[in-house]
């Protein structure tokens, strides 16, 4: 059976490998120039005399900036690799079981001396330890090329998040999974992948913009409107803001500013006291908070993951031809 | 070896049609005694029929004690029929010969001939069967 | 004699569609019988159920006395299928399906498969979407006669083969039936070449069974029965009648003879196995032989 599932998915298995090795080398080559540039631009020493939360308002603030206008755009690339191996995890996944049904190739090997269930089993162990060993290398591969940008950009920005921990993992499991579930449900391998793209998308999104801001309530600060300056507290470079602005007269936290009349003949602050401003506030999770996020979405995920896959072996035990 | 032919369409039964064959070739003395028949895979891969049909045909000329099969070796003849061939039916061939005569003298063509023949040939098979 | 197959009262329901109803049959060990039918009778519904790919709506099926349902492990590797229209790995050669047999039945008969393979002239690198229809269907079956089964299911293979191409398939077959004392139960709804090939028939049509028996027992106990136009209570009162027909001076019937006829005023004929198939097939859905009636000599679902 272990056979069977490598001689069916050969090509798949070329085309992740290919894939795998492209990438890898792609990271390689910009990571190793990343690093390089890193260390002679002076930014490494500099931080590493300057340590604080505060990159951008420190003294290294220049060198940072300049560093993170040439490298930041690379980012896309990894949000790419990311797509793609949660793309592969579909492209994978929902054809394991609807292409048999297409083909009718289960009522060949169906009728062979195996079960079922021992049938799916090793396919799906199969495809899922790959996918596992791909998206662990995948990470591995990620976080050593995210270091330098790092410091930055802090991990618990909204990117950087999605592939700096076992996320990444989860979710191309996930991906794998739902395909899988998608192909045996509709039984047709194209329907099925675009089904499963809608699903991912009608999943990730709400979490990572509804859910994902709220694993833990907000660190929220407030402080008096007088105060037209920076926050009380430091807000380093790490951590994720969520949102800053005033506190209105309904206490509502709004970025926005509605200020009647503002300019001849009142000042700033009148005229914020005028409109009903309460105070200034700041809302972020600490980047401290980081791993137990990683480990809220992965589970998350994995939940969704093991779900999908428990249907889709009650499908294949429940349905016939 | 013998080889046999099935007709799909002659109406008579497989198992028939393999015991006639072997006997009229018993009659022309192309099986003479001691030849073997054909095994049983070996007609099923001529003629694609079930092999209970052969089995069936030889147990009737086994039966007729015309043929015998000995275990481990074969199916072999163990005697002909009409010992004396058709050359001992010589009465009849001369008037068989004499009815030909007068049916071309009465203007018959071969195929008449024959389809007169055979359609005589069948009623009095109908006959005695009935 | 045990039976290869025995079904009670197995039924099958699509929605409010019975695709098989109330089927009570059992098939002996050793035949090659037909199982013969029009499109959408119920054979395949029959031999999926028989192996165990599709669940029962109602009755039980036993192949090789286990359930293919409730013991697959101790029936497949006894069971051998060939689905419609042949089904195959497209993209995997000859040999690659070779391979999946021995890695997935524990009795596959490499040696056998490779050499039927080679008498048939299928060159073993090649894949088996380049084959012809023919040699796909070859492949097929020696994929499920390699694993040695003792009851071998085929739905309708035959179907897309051209004449030369059936004849090939079936003498493949049959000689595999006299290697191993094989059982075959094969469905067509074409009846052309089953009389030299099957000794055992089932008809199915309206998803009802309509005949079982032994071929050459159904061959001689109907009988076409001819005379002048009459009423035929006193025949039907004696014997079962299959069809009938009037004209205005004659009446025709095809009966099932529960023995012999004596009546003078009916002329007694022999039926071919196509007319009397011809027969059972038309028969209008309501008319099926209650299963108890068919406790006739020769006819009877075999113990």
């Amino acid at each position: 059976m272990i056979w069977l599932t490598w001689r069916q998915n050969r090509i798949e298995g070329f085309v992740i490998l290919g894939a795998l090795v492209l990438s890898s080398i792609f990271l390689l080559i910009t990571g190793l120039q990343m690093t390089q540039d890193f260390q002679q631009s002076g930014l490494s020493a500099c931080l590493a005399h300057h340590p604080g939360p505060n990159v951008q308002g420190s003294i290294c603030g220049p060198l940072a900036t300049a560093f993170a206008n040439q490298y930041g755009s690379l980012i896309l690339f990894a949000v790419v690799l990311m797509l793609l191996s949660s793309l592969l995890g579909v492209m994978v996944g929902a054809p394991l079981v609807a292409r048999e049904f297409e083909q009718r190739t289960t009522q060949l090997v169906w009728l062979q001396s195996i079960t079922r269930t021992r049938w799916l089993s090793v396919k799906v162990a199969l495809v899922l330890l790959t996918g596992l060993l791909v998206g662990g290398a995948l990470l591995v591969e990620l976080s050593w090329w995210y270091r330098p940008l790092s410091p930055l950009i802090g991990p618990l920005n909204p990117v950087a998040f999605d592939f700096s921990g076992p996320v990444l993992v989860a979710a191309t499991v996930m991906a794998f999974g739902l395909g899988m579930f998608a192909g045996t449900l509709t039984r047709r391998t194209v329907f099925a992948i675009f089904l499963t793209l809608a699903l991912l998308l009608a999943i990730r999104l709400p979490v990572e913009f509804g859910l994902r801001p709220n694993y833990e309530p907000p660190v929220t600060i407030t402080w008096p409107l007088a105060q037209l300056g920076p926050p009380p507290v430091t807000v380093g470079s790490q951590d994720w803001i969520l949102g800053e602005g005033f506190i209105d007269a309904h206490g509502n936290q709004t970025p926005n500013l509605n200020c009647h009349g503002l300019g001849e003949t009142l000042t700033p602050l009148q005229c914020l006291q005028a409109s009903g401003y309460r105070a200034n506030y700041l809302s972020y999770q600490p980047a401290d908070r980081f791993w137990t996020f990683q480990w809220i979405e992965t589970s998350i995920y994995a939940g969704i993951a093991l779900l999908a896959l428990a249907a889709t072996f009650w499908l294949v035990r429940r349905r016939r031809v | 070896m013998i080889e046999f032919y099935l007709d799909a369409h002659s109406g008579v039964a497989p198992y028939l049609q393999i015991v006639h064959q072997v006997k009229q070739a018993l009659r022309l003395g192309l099986l003479e005694v001691g030849d073997q028949l054909p095994t049983v895979r070996e007609v099923v891969a001529q003629i694609t029929v079930n092999p209970n049909t052969v089995l069936k045909a030889y147990r009737e000329l086994e039966h007729e004690s015309l043929i015998a099969s000995r275990p481990g070796r074969g199916t072999f003849v163990q005697r002909t029929l009409a010992s004396d061939g058709l050359a001992s039916h010589a009465a009849l061939r001369r008037s068989l010969v004499r009815w030909l005569h007068s049916a071309s003298a009465a203007g018959l063509d071969s195929e008449s001939v024959l389809a007169l023949f055979l359609s005589t040939f069948q009623d009095t098979q109908k006959e005695e069967t009935a | 004699m045990s039976n290869a197959l025995e079904t009670a009262h197995l039924s099958k329901r699509y929605g409010r569609t019975w695709a098989l109803q109330d089927c009570t049959l059992a098939l002996p060990a050793g035949r090659v019988a037909a199982l013969v039918g029009p499109n959408g009778a119920g054979k395949t519904t029959l031999l999926n159920l028989s192996v165990g790919i599709l669940e029962p709506t109602a009755g039980s099926v036993q192949v090789l006395g286990s359930s293919p349902l409730k013991q697959p492990t101790k029936t497949l590797p006894r069971l051998g299928f060939v689905a419609q229209d042949h089904p195959l790995y497209q993209d995997f050669t000859v040999a690659d399906l070779l391979t999946l047999g021995r890695k997935l039945n524990p009795g596959f008969d490499d040696q056998l498969a490779r050499a039927r393979m080679q008498k048939l002239g299928i060159p073993l690198d090649r894949r088996a979407g380049k084959l012809s229809g023919g040699q796909q269907a070859q492949v097929a079956l020696v994929l499920a006669l390699a694993k040695r089964p003792e009851l071998l299911l085929l739905d309708e293979p035959l179907a897309s083969l051209d004449p030369l191409a059936r004849r090939e398939f079936l003498r493949t077959l049959l000689d595999a039936t006299v290697e191993t004392g094989l059982t075959v139960l094969l469905s067509s709804h074409i009846i052309g070449d089953l009389e030299r090939v099957c000794d055992y028939l089932i008809i199915l049509s309206a998803s009802q069974v309509q005949l079982v028996g032994d071929l050459q027992e159904i061959g001689q106990t109907h009988k076409r029965l001819i005379g002048p136009r009459q009423n035929v209570d006193a025949i039907a009162h004696v014997h079962t009648v299959i069809e009938q027909s009037q004209t205005e001076r004659q009446t025709t019937l095809l009966v099932r003879a529960n023995g012999p006829i004596f009546d003078p005023s009916w002329e007694v004929q022999g039926v071919s196995l196509e007319d009397i198939m011809l027969a059972y097939l038309g028969r209008q859905a309501g008319e099926q032989l209650a299963a108890s009636s068919s406790a006739h000599k020769g006819m009877e679902v075999v113990q």
